[in-house]
């Protein structure tokens, strides 16, 4: 692979003597869909609803009675040319040489560009109330490839917890380890390769449609699902003045101006919200 | 093949009105600004007369961006982290840190060139003018780029977005100018009314802006018709969610309607020109909302 | 390393990174081993301030479990990293199980009712006063109508027996237990002794799946499949008419209709035995039928009357018998959904009969049996009281109530909650709400759940993280114990269940001269476990419960390897299990042998033999085939019980039960995706959605259990910001402001008539509906029921149980 600059990059240690350079691989064949993953990780961060880190893709796939599932995993793929960080007005996320894309807390001024830029939908934004309050809100998050466990000999909650054992993360630069044997012997492939992101999340046994197509992710998707997002939409407080809810009357002309009156008027409560004038908590 | 997504995160959209109403303010910032230019800075004495007031029009849009800006910000306190005079970093790679600077200096070229404009000082306006006319078309080109810049996010994703970012800034830009210098008709003295012709003029230009608007829009349409899955599938947003904004009141009511009108007798006379302006105007505060909209609409569910 | 908190490290990640510095010199000090599969737990325990050991609360397999703990309080959870079966890994309900203790609408305080029953109005009182009145009540019961007036309705039990002793002091039988396995636990107690099966998943060639979605319920089975099939190429094949998590990652899933699954298992065994592929040496010696009687038994369940019951091709059926007997380790493992019905108890023998004729048993990679650590009761242990002779099955106990059939001085409701989640759901409110059937109700809870909702007296129960006792797996080839101790301070004025069972006993016993107050004779409860702990043979060598709190579950097998991912030996081999148990004492029956010809279901006027007879609960009326569906129920990876149904992160997961329709059948009745629809059964009907799909049999559909809550929690009726005055002050910020879900589901349970297996008086999960859109005015959650039709099919039950 050419380098490229990316904006904040550390030199990469891939390759480099003595250093490490982290990945995960994803092995669908043994993954069971139980979602501990997500669980765990939710746990691990005290996350709050609404926001997640990784989350399942499910998927049924086929006309009775020959159906089956396809369920990915996804989270940050700590990419290798992370456009998030690219396009980081303040240096806050950046890419540590040993393969994590992380996020300063300090630094981040909520402007979310980094989650434009992502095209896994792999950010979102902290809501403004959480259970600890002492925990970071109103910016911008994403997995961590679980710094705070890997630097301490720990592997990522996701991984720890994974029942099946499909999730193996480990240090490419050592041979012997198991991610990178697997890159050597196993059919890898990541998501949206041609983002020109180069993700370091592997995945065994992906095929590149349905869930990890992001336009059937649209269209094929359930009622359900749809609803549920609808409502998310309706009722989640991120700092989203845009959420267009679907439907026959909803987008209608009057239904489309109405909605873009409401987000002006959410935006300007907003404001006095931040001023201290109002407080909707 | 049958399939049916059954599960999925609900990571939404995150850049919402506020920004595309910026991007809008912007827009006509940066139009009226050229069109004040044309008097002092490029010598079309015609427009002369409304270059002060055009100037400062641009100056005020300007000046509710950063309150749209900051306060859509997650930490409003953090803005300063976008100074690198504050924080001693600069990220240069991320269009925003670029905006964040034109933003913030933009406004005071521009007040520059109206100090200079009211002080009648013609050799320093144009000086100053020309440089002022570069930071609008930067300010404005950059928030194009801001959204260009993002691989994944169609239809933003061209070289056009920008131009036509641009182009729709200048016809909105007069649209708004002109109904704006319509109402200011109302509360002025007889003498400071606007020469008919004036308007007339302006309609003109607006007519040529509006051609060129057509035309790169028309050349994104048949791009995306030919392009991947992702860019198809923003045409069959624009007809279904997003119809309200990009099909009737971007391509119907801002440019069809208006072009009609312009090219009409209608379009030589006050009247047309200042419904045209309005159509303008408002149209393409639509083809903002799609843009940015849309963008973020569906990868939102991948 | 020096010592810090779990905040405290993330917070130290946080301002390293925070600082500007890219922290070189983190990253140079990592050294984590091999792909993830080695990562040790006893580094955090050093990191993180305290850590302890104990058991989750779900599931049937249990999973030992580290906890990590801040300020008093657990805040996380991880498998316990040297357990051969999960090695570290916990499931989606055991890893966020622990919030449950801190769950902001725990019951706090003995509460009393004020005003009617059901009211749902309450009283703060202190336990004395809660003692003395519970007292009094069971006083009075006594004398009125003998012992045996005290009831106890119960889930599952806590794992020492405290309920059992509390009963048995009382001097009464009456013991109510509501699972819905059954039918899967008579069926296996009949034919071979033992309640479950250990299925050696890992080793297995050939796994036959019978309705269970194992994926999503049982972890520690899945991960073994998943081995299984990586390492040895297994093939899955998964019986279900729904697509679950399980069949829809299976090699095979066979659609089978409701129901059918013990007659297709006898036609695979039928053309097992027919093509010769029989272990006849196995059932000869270690079954009580010869080979030869056993062959002419099965002869009569044909395939084509297979095909005819459960939609599937006869030469499916035969091929994958077929595979199954030549496929060898092969192994079945089954469960509720097979056995749900009303022959629920025939089903899992003919599902047994499979592994036995191809003698797969207690082979490695085969059909294997329970090993069980066990300890003795403490001493003295009170005498077991005559047993009643009305024979009541839990599933009938409301109607017998009702009618006075069965006299109820006091009810006990413990860790079930059948006014939600039983078969006939409005018929229990109804009766739990009737004073003259029920005079006096006494529920010990941590939530107010809709059972607890209407009692009289309200308890405040510790959890999983608040007590002690001994808990060991039902299904391990590697059998271990481990303990629940009081690892977290429990809030409020909340005692665990054995100090409030005894506290009654003193208060009805306050001299001893009863009797009663000997049972119940120590301080602590550490101390009563101590006892159970130090009554099995061996461990005391090893540690005592000591040990077990250090280093976790007991005995210790190994150390996990991170190359290989599997717990090796001190030796450093990987593990070996013992086959062949039945060798060395026989089964667990009174003939020692597996009892395929059942004398007990004979003396009951059933069948001795296993055979198949139609499932009554899904007997459709002359006429009505067209259409009706056969309605199915099912649970998912983010349910527990349906304990976890205030847990804010599983229930954002999964919060509504739309009805799985087949896309064929819903368009031919004009019925799309996410429209409204009615389903009615005998007893009435809901209103919910369609989630219309190809992942389901068109003559079945389908609702997850465990939604559409009134009571238990904020998150569970959703309704984040309305807090009942009763409950603790606290708040979570989290589940106040960004709660966004508008779907709470819809409660099957409400339209589900009351049939029950025979054999095992277990409620049967399935019935017959007739699905129509909705019409108009019908609103979403609607929901209307005949209490006296749901009587009937009690009355109805009484007559064939
Ligand atoms: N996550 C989680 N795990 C649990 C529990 C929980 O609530 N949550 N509960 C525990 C308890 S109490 C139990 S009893 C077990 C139950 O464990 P399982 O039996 O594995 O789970 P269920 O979802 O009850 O039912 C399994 C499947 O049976 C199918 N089914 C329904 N009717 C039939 C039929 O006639 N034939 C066949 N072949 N399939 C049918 C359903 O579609 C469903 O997919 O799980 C235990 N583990
Ligand atoms: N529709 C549908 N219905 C079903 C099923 C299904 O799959 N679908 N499954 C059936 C099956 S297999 C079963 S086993 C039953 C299970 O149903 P139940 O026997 O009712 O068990 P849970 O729903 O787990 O309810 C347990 C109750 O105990 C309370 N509780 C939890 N932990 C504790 C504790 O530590 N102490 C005390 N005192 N209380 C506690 C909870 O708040 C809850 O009210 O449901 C059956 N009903
Ligand atoms: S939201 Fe934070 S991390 Fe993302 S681009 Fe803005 S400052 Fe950077
Ligand atoms: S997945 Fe997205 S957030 Fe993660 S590194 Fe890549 S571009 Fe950045
Ligand atoms: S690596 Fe850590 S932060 Fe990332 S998904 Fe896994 S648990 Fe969450
Ligand atoms: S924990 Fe592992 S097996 Fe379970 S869903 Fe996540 S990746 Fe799949
Ligand atoms: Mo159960």
């Amino acid at each position: 692979m050419s380098s490229r600059s990316y904006g904040l990059q550390e030199p990469p240690s891939l390759g480099v003597a003595g250093r490490k350079r982290y990945a995960m691989v994803v092995d669908l064949r043994r993954c069971t869909g139980c979602g501990a993953c997500a669980m765990a990780c939710k746990v691990e961060f005290d996350l709050p609803l609404g926001v997640w880190r990784i989350w399942l893709k499910e998927e049924n796939r086929g006309e009775f009675p020959n159906v089956r599932k396809v369920v990915v995993p996804t989270l940050c793929n700590h990419c290798d040319y992370p456009i998030c960080v690219r396009n980081c007005p303040t240096e806050s996320t950046y890419k540590h040489a040993d393969g994590f894309v992380l996020i300063r807390p300090n630094r981040c001024i909520g402007c979310r560009a980094c989650i434009v830029a992502c095209p896994y939908n792999a950010r979102h934004l902290l809501p403004a109330a959480r259970t600890d309050a002492q925990k970071p809100t109103s910016i911008t998050d994403k997995c961590s490839f679980c710094i705070h466990r890997v630097s301490r000999g720990l592997a990522p909650a996701c991984v720890a917890s994974c029942t099946a054992r499909a999730m193996i993360f480990g240090d490419l630069n050592d041979p012997e380890s198991e991610v990178a044997t697997l890159l050597l012997k196993e059919n890898v492939s990541v998501l949206r390769p041609d983002m020109g992101t180069a993700p370091q999340v592997y995945y065994i046994g992906l095929d590149h449609g349905g869930v990890t197509d992001p336009i059937a992710c649209y269209t094929d998707r359930s009622v359900a699902l749809k609803d549920d997002f609808n409502a998310f939409k309706r009722n989640h407080n991120g700092l989203s003045f845009g959420d267009i809810v679907e439907g026959e009357n909803e987008t209608s002309a009057l239904g489309f101006t109405r909605q873009v009156a409401g987000h002006l008027k959410d935006f300007i409560v907003d404001i006095f919200e931040k001023i201290g004038w109002v407080s909707r908590h | 093949m049958e399939r049916e997504i059954v599960s999925n995160a609900f990571h939404h959209v995150n850049w919402g009105i506020p920004i595309a109403v910026y991007f809008w303010l912007v827009g006509s910032s940066a139009g009226s600004f050229v069109i004040s230019s044309l008097g002092w800075v490029f010598g079309i004495k015609k427009f002369k007369p409304i270059s002060f007031f055009a100037s400062n029009l641009a100056i005020v849009q300007l000046l509710i961006v950063p309150a749209l800006l900051v306060f859509d910000l997650g930490r409003v306190m953090r803005a300063s982290h976008l100074f690198p005079l504050v924080t001693g970093f600069w990220h240069a790679t991320a269009s925003l840190a670029w905006g964040t600077a034109l933003v913030a200096t933009y406004p005071i070229g521009m007040a520059i060139y109206s100090y200079l404009i009211y002080k009648h000082n013609e050799k320093w306006a144009r000086v100053f003018g020309f440089i002022a006319v570069i930071q609008a078309i930067s300010t404005h080109w950059y928030t194009g780029i801001t959204m260009a810049l993002n691989p994944s996010r169609h239809p933003n994703h061209t070289a056009l977005a920008a131009l036509l970012f641009l182009i729709g800034a200048f016809i909105s830009g007069i649209g708004l100018l002109i109904v704006i210098l319509k109402i200011r008709d109302y509360f002025v003295k007889a003498a400071d009314k606007l020469d008919p012709t004036m308007i007339v003029g302006l309609g003109r230009l607006m007519l040529l802006g509006l051609c060129v608007d057509i035309f790169l829009v028309f050349s994104e349409f048949i791009h995306m018709t030919y392009g991947t899955e992702e860019e198809f599938h923003v045409l069959e947003l624009v007809s279904t969610v997003f119809r309200a904004p990009v099909l009737e009141l971007y391509l119907g009511l801002g440019l069809a309607l208006p072009l009609a009108i312009l090219v009409s007798p209608y379009g030589k006379r006050n009247g047309g020109v200042l419904l045209a302006s309005a159509l303008i105007a408002t149209g393409i505060f639509g083809m903002r909302l799609g843009w940015v909209l849309i963008s973020q609409f569906s990868q939102t569910i991948f | 390393m020096p010592r810090v908190t779990r905040r405290r490290f993330l917070q130290i990640g946080g301002a390293a990174l925070a600082a500007g510095a890219v922290p070189k010199g983190i990253a140079d000090a990592m050294e984590l081993e091999a792909g993830g599969r080695s990562y040790n737990y006893a580094r955090v325990a050093e990191d993180r301030k305290k850590t302890a050991f104990t058991v989750s609360p779900f599931a049937k397999l249990k999973t030992p479990q580290q906890v990590f703990l801040e300020n008093g309080q657990v805040v996380s959870a991880a498998g316990f990293l040297n357990h051969p079966a999960t090695r570290g890994r916990s499931a989606a309900i055991d890893a966020v199980a622990h919030l449950t203790a801190g769950d902001p609408d725990r019951v706090l305080h003995p509460l009393k009712r004020e005003g009617n029953r059901g009211e749902n109005r309450w009283k703060r009182i202190s336990w004395q006063e809660a003692l003395a009145e519970i007292a009094k009540a069971v006083e009075v019961a006594t004398a009125q109508s003998g012992a045996a007036s005290v009831w106890l309705v119960r889930g599952e039990d806590t794992a020492d027996g405290a309920w059992k002793r509390y009963m048995h002091t009382l001097g009464s039988p009456s013991i109510v237990s509501l699972a819905n396995d059954g039918g899967k636990k008579t069926g296996q107690k009949l034919t071979w002794g033992e309640e479950i099966e250990v299925p050696d998943f890992a080793n297995a060639r050939y796994i036959l799946n019978f309705g269970s979605n194992l994926y999503e319920t049982f972890p520690a089975h899945a991960a073994a499949v998943a081995d299984g099939r990586a390492e040895r190429h297994a093939k899955l094949v998964t019986f279900d008419p729904r697509m679950s998590m399980t069949a829809g990652l299976s090699d095979e899933w066979v659609p089978v209709l409701p129901g059918s699954d013990g007659l297709v298992a006898l036609a695979m065994a039928n053309v097992i035995m027919q093509e010769g592929l029989a272990d006849t040496a196995f059932i000869n010696t270690w079954t009580n039928v010869s080979a030869e009687k056993l062959r002419a038994h099965l002869s009569q369940f044909t395939l084509e009357a297979a095909e005819k019951e459960s939609g599937i091709k006869a030469a499916v059926i035969k091929r994958i018998a077929i595979e199954f007997a030549t496929e060898k380790p092969a192994t079945v493992f089954s469960y509720r959904g097979a056995s749900s019905h009303t022959n629920g108890t025939d089903t899992e023998r003919a599902l047994m009969l499979l592994p036995i004729v191809t003698g797969n048993v207690e082979v490695k990679g085969g059909y294997c049996l329970p090993r069980r650590i066990r300890w003795d009761d403490v001493k003295p242990v009170p005498p077991i009281p005559a047993t009643r002779k009305e024979g009541i099955g839990g599933a009938l106990f409301p109607h017998a109530a009702k009618t006075g059939k069965v006299k109820v001085g006091v009810l006990f409701n413990y860790n079930t909650n059948p006014a939600h989640s039983a078969a006939a759901a409005p018929y229990w409110r109804e009766v739990l709400k009737d004073e003259k059937a029920v005079p006096f109700m006494v529920a010990i809870a941590t939530h107010m759940s809709e059972t607890a909702a209407l009692a009289d007296i309200v308890l405040p129960d510790a959890t999983y993280l608040e007590s002690n006792e001994p808990v060991s797996s039902p299904s391990s080839l590697f059998p271990w114990l481990g303990v629940r101790t009081v690892v977290a301070t429990a809030p409020g004025e909340v005692r665990e269940l054995k100090v409030i069972l005894r506290d009654i006993v003193h208060t009805l016993d306050k001299e001893g001269s009863p009797g009663m107050k000997r049972y119940w004779d120590f301080q602590d409860p550490v101390e009563w476990l101590s006892k159970c702990v130090d009554s099995i043979p061996r461990l005391k060598a090893d540690g005592g419960l000591d040990a077990i709190r250090a280093n976790g579950p007991w005995p210790h097998y190994g150390a996990l390897d991170g190359k290989t991912g599997k717990v090796l030996d001190g030796d450093g081999k990987p593990l070996k299990a013992e086959y062949g148990k039945h060798r060395k004492a026989g089964f667990a029956t009174a003939s020692k042998k597996i009892e395929i010809h059942c004398e007990s279901l004979r003396q009951l006027g059933l069948p001795p033999l296993p055979v198949w007879r139609k499932a009554k609960n899904l007997a459709v009326a002359q006429g009505k085939e067209k259409g009706s569906f056969a309605f199915i129920t099912f649970k998912t990876a983010y349910q527990a019980g349906f304990t976890t149904e205030n847990n804010k992160y599983l229930v954002e997961k999964d919060h509504h039960n739309h009805c799985f329709i087949n896309k064929k059948s819903a368009t031919a009745m004009d019925i799309r995706d996410g429209d409204l629809i009615r389903i009615a059964s005998s007893v009435g009907y809901l209103v919910t959605k369609a989630r219309v799909t190809q992942s389901i049999h068109p003559q079945v559909v389908a609702m997850a259990g465990g939604h559409g809550h009134n009571a238990v929690g904020r998150v569970a009726r959703m309704e984040s910001r309305k807090r009942p005055e009763w409950v603790a002050a606290a708040e979570d910020p989290d589940i106040r402001f960004n709660l966004w879900w508008e779907d709470k589901g819809v409660n099957p349970n409400e339209i589900m008539p009351l049939f029950a297996d025979t054999a095992s008086g277990s409620t049967a999960m399935s019935f017959v509906v007739t699905v129509e859109k909705a019409r108009t005015g019908d609103k979403y959650g609607d929901i209307k029921t005949d209490v006296a039709v749901h009587e009937a099919f009690f009355k109805n039950a009484v007559e064939w149980l």
